[in-house]
């Protein structure tokens, strides 16, 4: 079992970050540029760290998947980005947005981690305004604010609807601004396909065009991941279609600690599934429940339309769960009340899963012009999807899977326990805990990407005397051909299923067993259902086409054979958790309110799993997190 | 950096527009001296003599015009063949969204102006088409000499029903060229906005049905008053 | 509902392509257009052919990824949204529906209907960036930017980069795509220093691409999935005018490729 050293520095809390970055070593400018850095994935962590280090004058090589690195899914984020600038005069401060980051996170994050996000989140603010990145703004000209919940203050900064849009587009012009200064070399429709060591050390990564689809190594004094989260594994969630677990993955079968795989946020309102041919589901805002009221029918398999409902035969069950709360009860708890009726078989529309939120009173009692001016485009987006006029029916919506906290494990450098490897943004485990708040993630990608990896990695690579390993060498050479085998091996198959239908088979096994509520036994079921799936998988699946081509069935192929490995530590983590907190609700561990009961004598640590190869079981990797600051209280907003 | 300027894309926008615009200009001043024909002969041909007699001024405008004009044809091939390698392969199956008539033949609409402009110059300003224009003289006040009958000619000229219907389509078909024509020039100098585009628009249709009015109002007038007067004759 | 599709197959660059026929069975009216597509690729895949191959990612129309000329219109028959935000129910059963790719000498096809767009990632690359480095600004608050002018910056930066506006026109010219960059940080007062320099950089990079030019249509901002009006290409004429201009009565400095 690996010791896990978070290698937190010392003194007080708020001085932590400052002292370190006096204290850590630094490359010389004309050294800088002998160092080549690999940097994975192109969202909000990835291309902020690209561009700041090739600003640093560090010579860097980013790779995406996507035909450019705009597209990553950062971009599709729309509410905003939390940061402590206390413009707003509500008494905000450093110290409160670290405060609910911790409590939202149900005390399973690391303290100085959150401490140091809550400090340079002011910065992020500063620097994308100087982007030209167009933030919401008052009539005086100055930045304007909105509420998000988990918070009493109105600390979150947007551009409309499109924060995650804005925001990317400024770290990918500054990308963009490097690769025109020949100090980045993006390769673009690149999948990273393994981790490449040497000595113990990250020191390169095999990729393959997937245009051309030729297996290339890259080599380079260290390897950033910054590829995001793994909601995918599920199949469906509102995470893009292309998102993958893929990089992880393979660095975790290298030996990096995969740290709390079952912490995965559901949103409660999204689009319900609409059919078994359904791709991709969509989030409305949260907001929609300050005036819809949820309901469904009292009697189970009621398919009478809901206007013909009358009202006492309607259950309006989150203001009959949680009178004080109502409608707007948290994220979690909401998502799970409407898993429950929904299990009850009072699910509305065509396949049982969905809930009614409905407008009619608050259409009676303050008009639709006032409700359209509220959430018009919501509405919009709503018809556009489902050709449905919320106006006149109710809506239906169902919890979706948005958001993964658990991650690659990093210390307090972003470094995984694998030297030279940094994971950052959404793809690691460190800032969230169990549950993220909203305009968070925003936050966190960019706070490591500009602020924190390019001061950090400066300190390994100022250490490391290695020069960097030729492609040419031996490891290289070795996962160049495993990656050629793996690939050779899938597409000789030609079984009777595709990728796709066993993906779903996944996401089913997944959703059911370790989704909104786990227990024990849904869990241990699943991982009989897993590992006979991946079977089925390596024995049935055809993947048409070749190797050496642009082949959309192969990429797929390549990641659902890892999402299958990776659901399976999903459901073993969720297995040995044996508490409830956050996202995490173990159904055996609750208050009788259905609320979550947390276990800190046992379980205050986080989960970090160790691969051991295929035959036996992952070995578990404790790092207890020690609260030196805040005494961990019972997590409650009521 | 000037050449640069006009080997660019915009730049060769800014020269269409500009071109477009002082051709636009001269047809404006063509039409409203030639309207003199209808205040009769020695109207026009004063008028006709007074532009014949400031010979260097007469062939400096003409040159600057061709100028112009070669600017606008040259530059309008140089885009349209650009244009159609930037796209070599095309759509199996299109539609347009919003695009007139007029804005997707203007190289059409183009070339048939040219060939018009010079069945029109060998017509009445060379006269190679009708050697007897030359012919042509009169006498206006306070001139000793002979001067050349424009009225004449031009009453002559479009005595021929074809030739007074060639005309009327060609300034239709300049007309169709302008309707797209001149809103384009105010974009592509960069004086369009979101609150004046659909003036703008409007506007171009009304200045070019305007100098379709004027322009065929000519013949039209010349062609109905000759034949009107033999008729009654 | 059941379609017949006619889409473009195409193998890689080098080989001309063709449009083939598939029938589309027992279509869900509220299936989008790509999972459409999906439903015939996993019966192509069960049949050991070959799928056909599209771009696509977040299927919510904010990404860009999407990128189908479907019945010769870009983005589809709606308007205001993205090839992955058409649905089946906007096309009449039995209907035949024709799918292509973008097409454009600057975005050359790949394979079937995946185009290479990183024309337009090298024209932001030339200037479509406020050179800031990390670590350099001031306080957000520092510079008050006029509630209208921010609105008005969102509206062009909302661009997703995908492309339409160079498949529909019939020129296959970028220049909403570069008004849209250049309007939004020459609006901005961060982005004043270097307006002329950016203009005159990504413009030349635009030529350089193969790009057509604009001859005043607008059918780019008739399938614009983010409304992006033409108008910011009259401004885009406009400072690029002056910023030339500017160009030819000052002392030549260094070139301005790369920021």
């Amino acid at each position: 079992m690996t010791q896990l050293d978070a290698k937190i520095p010392s003194g007080p809390l708020a001085q932590k970050w400052d002292r370190h970055r006096a204290a850590i070593k630094l490359v010389s400018p004309t050294n800088k540029r002998k160092f080549e850095i690999l940097v994975v994935g192109s969202g909000l962590a990835g291309a902020s760290a690209a561009a700041t280090l090739a600003e640093q004058g560090y010579s860097v090589k980013c790779f995406c998947f996507q035909d450019s690195p705009r597209r990553a899914h950062s971009i599709a984020a729309q509410g905003g980005i939390n940061a402590a600038k206390n413009y707003q005069n509500d008494g905000d401060s450093i110290y409160r947005l670290f405060y609910d980051t911790i409590k939202g996170g149900d005390f399973r994050s690391r303290e100085a981690n959150v401490y140091r996000l809550a400090q340079v989140s002011v910065n992020i603010i500063d620097h994308c305004v100087a982007q030209g990145v167009p933030f919401a703004r008052e009539y005086g000209g100055l930045l304007a604010n909105r509420s998000f919940g988990g918070a009493q203050v109105s600390r979150t900064f947007y551009a409309r609807g499109a924060t995650g849009q804005q925001l990317l587009l400024g770290a990918y012009q500054a990308l963009s601004r490097q690769i025109g200064l020949k100090q980045v070399q993006m390769i673009p429709r690149a999948d990273m396909l393994e981790l490449v060591l040497v000595d113990g050390q990250a020191k390169g990564i095999v990729v393959r065009d997937s245009v051309t689809g030729k297996i290339s190594s890259h080599s380079g004094d260290a390897v950033v991941l910054a590829t995001g989260g793994y909601g995918n594994v599920f199949n469906l969630s509102t995470y893009a279609r292309g998102s993958n677990a893929t990089a992880i993955w393979r660095a975790y079968k290298k030996g990096a600690l995969f740290a709390n795989p079952c912490f995965t946020q559901i949103h409660p309102t999204c689009i319900p599934v609409s059919g078994d041919y359904q791709s991709k589901l969509t989030l409305m805002s949260e907001s929609l429940r300050n005036d819809g009221r949820c309901w469904v029918p009292k009697k189970a398999g009621d398919k009478r339309a809901a206007d013909a409902i009358p009202e006492e035969e309607r259950d309006y069950y989150l203001e009959r769960l949680y009178p004080s709360y109502g409608n707007l009860a948290p994220r979690d708890i909401s998502s799970r009340a409407a898993k429950r009726v929904c299990d009850e078989g009072r699910g509305v529309g065509p396949s049982g899963l969905g809930v009614y939120l409905d407008f009619s009173d608050a259409l009676k009692r303050l008009g639709e012009a006032t409700i359209r001016e509220r959430y018009g485009n919501l509405f919009d987006i709503y018809h556009e999807i489902t050709g449905e006029n919320a106006y006149q029916a109710p809506m239906r919506i169902y919890p979706a899977i948005h958001y993964t906290m658990g991650g690659l494990w990093v210390d307090y450098n972003l470094m995984s326990n694998v030297p030279g490897l940094f994971v950052v943004g959404e793809a690691n485990f460190s800032d969230h805990g169990a549950n993220r708040l909203g305009a968070s993630a925003l936050m966190q990608g960019l706070a490591d990407g500009y602020f924190v990896l390019p001061y950090t990695i400066g300190h390994y690579l100022a250490g490391s005397k290695k020069v960097k390993p030729s492609v040419e060498s031996a490891e290289f050479r070795q996962a160049e051909s495993e990656t050629e085998a793996r690939i050779a091996r899938l597409l000789g198959i030609r079984g009777k299923r595709t990728v796709s239908d066993i993906h779903k088979q996944l996401g089913k096994i997944l959703w059911e067993n370790c989704g909104m509520a786990r227990n024990r036994q849904g869990l241990q079921d699943a991982l009989q259902k897993i590992p006979a799936l991946r079977e089925e998988f390596w024995g049935g699946v055809t993947v048409p086409g070749e190797g050496k081509d642009l082949n959309q069935s192969l990429e797929k192929a390549l990641r659902v054979a890892d999402f299958l490995e990776l659901g399976e530590l999903l459901c073993r983590d969720a297995l040995a958790r044996e508490e409830s907190c956050g996202c995490h609700l173990r159904e055996e561990y609750q208050t009788p309110e259905g609320e979550c009961k947390r276990n800190d004598e046992e379980y205050a640590y986080a989960a970090a799993w160790q691969y051991a190869g295929e035959t036996s079981a992952p070995v578990l990797c404790k790092e207890p997190l020690i609260y030196e600051e805040l005494p961990m209280a019972t997590r409650s907003y009521k | 950096m000037f050449k640069q300027f006009v080997a660019s894309s915009l730049g060769r926008k800014y020269l269409m527009a500009l071109t477009g615009t002082i051709l636009f200009s001269f047809m404006v001043v063509h039409m409203l001296g030639n309207f003199q024909v209808l205040l009769g002969p020695e109207q026009i041909n004063t008028y006709a003599h007074m532009l014949q007699s400031k010979k260097p001024l007469l062939w400096s405008f003409r040159l600057f015009l061709g100028l112009m004009a070669l600017t606008h044809i040259t530059v309008g091939i140089w885009l349209w063949l650009d244009n159609r390698r930037a796209r070599p392969d095309h759509y199996r199956q299109e539609r347009t969204q919003q695009a007139g008539l007029a804005s997707r033949t203007m190289i059409y609409s183009g070339a048939l102006i040219l060939a018009f402009f010079v069945y029109h110059i060998l017509h009445f300003t060379l006269r190679w088409l009708n050697p007897e224009f030359a012919g042509f003289t009169g006498r206006i006040p306070g001139v000793e000499e002979p001067v050349a009958d424009v009225y004449r000619m031009m009453n002559q000229g479009f005595f021929d029903a074809g030739v007074s219907l060639t005309y009327i389509v060609a300034v239709a078909l300049l007309a169709w060229h302008l309707s797209h024509g001149i809103p384009s020039l105010f974009q592509s100098l960069g004086l369009r906005n979101d609150a004046v585009s659909r003036f703008l628009d409007r506007f171009g249709w009304a200045v070019a049905f305007l100098l379709f009015l004027g322009l065929s109002i000519i013949p039209a007038a010349l062609f109905a008053a000759v034949r009107g007067a033999i008729y009654l004759r | 509902m059941n379609f017949t599709l006619r889409v473009w197959r195409q193998p890689n660059s080098r080989t001309p392509g063709r449009l083939e026929s598939y029938p589309a069975r027992n279509i869900d009216p509220n299936m989008s257009f790509l999972e459409m597509l999906d439903v015939v690729n996993e019966q192509l895949t069960l049949e050991n052919r070959e799928p056909i191959a599209f771009d696509h990612d977040c299927r919510e129309g904010i990404c860009g990824m999407c990128s189908l000329v479907i019945d010769g219109e870009a983005h589809g028959p709606e308007e205001r949204v993205t090839s992955c935000q058409i649905y089946m129910r906007s096309f009449k059963d039995g209907a035949t529906i024709t799918v292509e790719p973008f097409r454009s000498k600057a975005f050359p096809i790949l394979k079937d209907l995946i185009v290479d767009r990183s024309a337009l990632d090298r024209i932001i690359q030339s200037g479509g960036f406020i050179s800031v480095n990390t670590g350099q600004a001031p306080d957000a608050n520092a510079l008050p930017i006029g509630k209208d002018l921010a609105e008005q910056a969102f509206d062009v930066a909302h661009c997703i980069g995908c492309g339409a506006c160079v498949a529909a026109c019939k020129n296959a010219s970028a220049m909403l795509f570069v008004s849209a960059k250049v309007t939004h940080l020459g609006l901005l007062p961060q982005g004043q220093p270097e307006r002329d320099r950016r203009v005159r950089a990504m413009v030349s990079t635009m030529d350089a691409e193969h790009f057509g030019n604009c001859t005043n249509q607008y059918e780019c901002e008739a399938v614009c999935p983010k409304g992006i009006s033409a108008a910011n290409i009259a401004r885009l004429n406009r400072d690029y005018a002056l910023a030339s201009l500017k160009g030819m009565f000052t002392k030549k400095s260094e070139s301005a490729g790369g920021g």
